[in-house]
């Protein structure tokens, strides 16, 4: 699969700080991905959802809770 | 009465249960959901027939890979699913709950309890699509599988890993034969699976009462998917069935898996198949339905000894439309199976019932399996009753006949009947050694053609209670000496005595039997 | 013949001549004839017939007598097919009710499963009931609870809390 030059998508729940987005990039950077997008949604809660091309890393307190009501 | 501790208590233990953060997944995105089908951009990794979760918790089945996208179809929530809403790869194939708590219930294809009892909580799991066993494994089928009924076990044996065929038109007692086959298996130490595929509910919760009134149901269990299921589930239904069935064959013990019926399977498949656009070919049937049942059928098997020696029986039923076998699932599932019993409504309906056509059905493995006793009784039954046949035939506009017709045509009239049985009443082997004994001695002259039904129907029960030391002196196993065969004949016609014989000349009497009362 | 002279000769003649010896002759053949014709004429037939009328009626007593015989032979055969059949009724009678008997247990055996069955099967649905309330009250609960934590979190969560979380889901990731 090709991964250079592809995009990752980020979203937060509020802006990040600089800290915080180093350690993004190094983590996408990683995966492959020179570039960064950010996106802002203020529904998720808290936490993190990054999709570098058709992968998803989803860590949003939003997702969390919704795993636990489907566990219950 | 509701103990609030312990819900708080299984709260408090599913919540630690709860994974805290998902790990990378592979995802993709719904642009199309409709009719039960959604196509997924994205999710490049999955594979055939994996198991795809939907956002909300639905699930559905990944059955068309194509280069910008992968179609898959619903298992549920076919109206909650929208365009946009993730779809994430499992890694999974679908999986069928399997185990000992699944016999005496009623499931549903992925193994969750349809009948209102216990929550079934084992853990043991089997993918639904599993392949065959090879060549190697394979042993040859040696052991009946008595369905008690006489018309098959007589003529159509069946033996154990063998797959038969139950095909007619609706209305032919085609579902009524496999049922009997599963109540004929009390205490025969055989497992059996009755799967239905797009029935009535109706129609399936009253044979779910029959073999529950009879005491079947608890060495039985019924995979569900009645029509208002959703198709995938109907598709998946005969593979669950056989996960099922394969979990106990590798146990060594042997399996009875009924596919209530196949034609349903097909359809539902058509449908799914058009849905996904894939390329129609003869009655709009996609490409590969018959590979769609012949690799099920393949999954029965007698397995070799050293696998154990279990055993899968498969009765798929086939629903003919006008007696038309040459259709085109009909001619596959002939061809896939080890011979039919066909059913005809003619005869159906003209009283034969079983309404077997014995002409047309076949057991190509199952007579090597056949009891000793009753192979050697039954041999001449097949070709007896064709010469029946063919002379009933052909005399049916004769009206003078010599006796010698006569005699050939009334012996054959009381053959078929001695062949009719009532549904749920099935004959233990040694009730068929006897009548087949009987039905095909000179004995049968005796008996006036209209009594000829009660007679057959009478005599196991005369046996049973009035010679059971005889009845035990049978063995079904060797051949029948003819010693044997004259006190079986001496039993019958006493009984023959008692009652044809009295009930014919208490016709005759009255002229006589007046005539002291007079004086 | 005779009498038209007869009587001629006795008005013609005077009562002397009547006792005429030679008449008296004559009337003597005259009754010897007469008796011998009717004789043959009239009673050899007649009694030819009686004979065969007491003939007749003999060989109907005698045919009588014979029927009487037969009709006690037939009764006391009917009498013995009687008590045969009789007894074969006994004999049919007590396989019947064998037979009978055997069915009836049957019957009354799976009547019996059956009622157990329900008997199990009510139980069961009972207790399924149960679970199924007790399910409905979990799910309720966790619903409320989600509800309020996710109202909650939205507003209590602060920079910092999130930024741990994001760092911390990273680094989960990045181990893999």
């Amino acid at each position: 699969m090709e991964k250079h030059g592809v995009t990752a998508r980020v979203i937060l729940a509020r802006k990040p700080d600089l800290e915080l987005v180093d350690k993004i990039s190094a983590f996408v950077g990683s995966r492959g991905c020179s570039d960064v997008r950010y996106t802002i949604d203020p529904k998720i809660i808290g936490g993190i959802i990054i999709y570098i091309g058709d992968r998803i890393f989803d860590g949003s307190v939003r997702s969390r809770l919704e795993n636990i009501k489907q566990s219950l | 009465m509701i103990d609030v501790n312990a819900i708080g208590r299984e709260l408090l233990k599913k919540m630690d249960s709860v994974q805290d953060v998902r790990n990378e997944r592979s995802c993709g995105r719904i642009v199309y959901a409709g009719d039960g089908i959604v196509h997924i951009t994205g999710l490049r990794d999955v594979k055939y027939n994996e198991l795809l979760e939907i956002q909300g918790g639905y699930h559905a089945l990944a059955l068309n890979l194509e280069k910008f996208s992968v179609g898959a179809v619903l298992l549920s929530g076919e109206d909650k699913v929208r365009y946009g809403d993730l779809a994430y790869s499992t890694g999974r194939t679908i999986q069928m709950r399997v185990g000992e708590e699944l016999l005496g219930r009623v499931v549903d294809p992925l193994g969750e309890a349809l009948d209102g009892l216990a929550a079934l909580t084992g853990s043991e799991y089997r993918p639904v699509e599993f392949p065959a066993p090879s060549i190697m494994d394979r042993a040859k089928v040696n052991k009946p599988l008595q369905t008690g009924i006489l018309a098959i076990d007589s003529m159509i044996p069946i033996g154990r890993g063998q797959r038969e065929l139950i095909i007619g038109d609706r209305q032919t007692g085609k579902t009524a034969i496999a049922v009997d086959t599963i109540l004929n298996q009390r205490g025969q130490d055989v497992i059996c699976i009755y799967v239905a595929i797009g029935q009535k509910a109706s129609s399936l919760a009253k044979t779910v009462n029959i073999l529950r009134n009879e005491g079947a149901l608890e060495y039985t269990c019924v995979v569900s998917s009645t029509a208002d299921d959703p198709v995938p589930l109907q598709y998946l239904a005969p593979y669950s069935g056989c996960a099922l069935a394969e979990y106990f064959m590798y146990q060594g013990r042997d399996v009875l898996i009924v596919y209530d019926d196949l034609s349903k399977h097909a359809v539902a498949y058509r449908t799914m198949s058009l849905l996904l656009k894939r390329p129609a070919g003869r009655e709009a049937y996609p490409g590969d339905v018959f590979y769609l049942h012949s690799r099920l059928l393949e999954r029965a098997a007698k397995l070799s000894e050293e696998k154990g020696g279990g055993s899968i029986t498969a009765v798929p039923i086939v629903e003919t439309l006008a007696g038309d076998i040459s259709a085109y699932i009909p001619t596959n599932v002939i061809s896939i199976t080890d011979g039919q019993i066909y059913l005809e409504s003619e005869l159906f309906n003209s009283g034969v019932r079983p309404a077997v056509n014995v002409g047309l059905s076949v057991s190509r493995v199952g007579g090597s399996a056949q009891r000793a006793a009753i192979r050697q009784i039954s041999g001449q039954l097949r070709v007896n009753l064709a010469q029946y046949r063919e002379l009933a035939i052909f005399m049916q506009f004769g009206s003078d006949l010599d006796a010698e017709t006569a005699k050939t045509l009334s012996r054959g009239a009381k053959m078929t009947d001695a062949l009719k049985q009532r549904q749920y009443r099935n004959y233990s082997v040694k009730d068929m050694v006897v009548l087949l004994a009987v039905s095909q001695s000179e004995l049968v002259d005796k008996v006036p053609e209209k009594r000829m039904t009660a007679f057959v129907e009478g005599l196991p029960d005369y046996m049973r209670v009035n010679h059971a030391q005889l009845l035990e002196e049978i063995d079904p196993d060797s051949k029948l000496t003819d010693d044997m065969r004259d006190k079986i004949l001496t039993a019958a016609s006493e009984y023959i005595d008692c009652s044809v014989g009295t009930a014919e000349s208490s016709v005759l009497a009255p002229g006589r039997a007046e005539q002291p009362e007079e004086n | 013949m005779l009498m038209t002279l007869v009587e001629g000769q006795l008005l013609a003649t005077p009562l002397s001549e009547i006792f005429e010896p030679s008449s008296i002759v004559f009337h003597l053949i005259a009754l010897v004839i007469l008796t011998v014709g009717l004789y043959l004429l009239l009673f050899r037939p007649v009694k030819r017939m009686i004979k065969q009328r007491q003939e007749k009626i003999r060989k109907i007593e005698k045919e009588n007598a014979d029927l009487n015989e037969e009709v006690k032979e037939m009764k006391s055969n009917i009498e013995h097919v009687l008590s045969d059949a009789k007894k074969e009724a006994a004999a049919i009678q007590e396989n019947a009710v064998r037979v009978a008997n055997q069915k009836a247990d049957d019957i009354v055996t799976s009547a019996r499963r059956q009622a157990k069955n329900l008997v199990e099967r009510t139980e069961q649905e009972m207790e399924e009931e149960y679970r199924k309330l007790q399910e409905n009250i979990e799910g309720q609960i966790a619903d409320v609870s989600l509800a309020v934590a996710q109202k909650v979190l939205a507003r209590q969560i602060t920079p910092e809390d999130d930024k741990r979380l994001i760092e911390e889901s990273l680094a989960q990731w990045s181990k893999e």
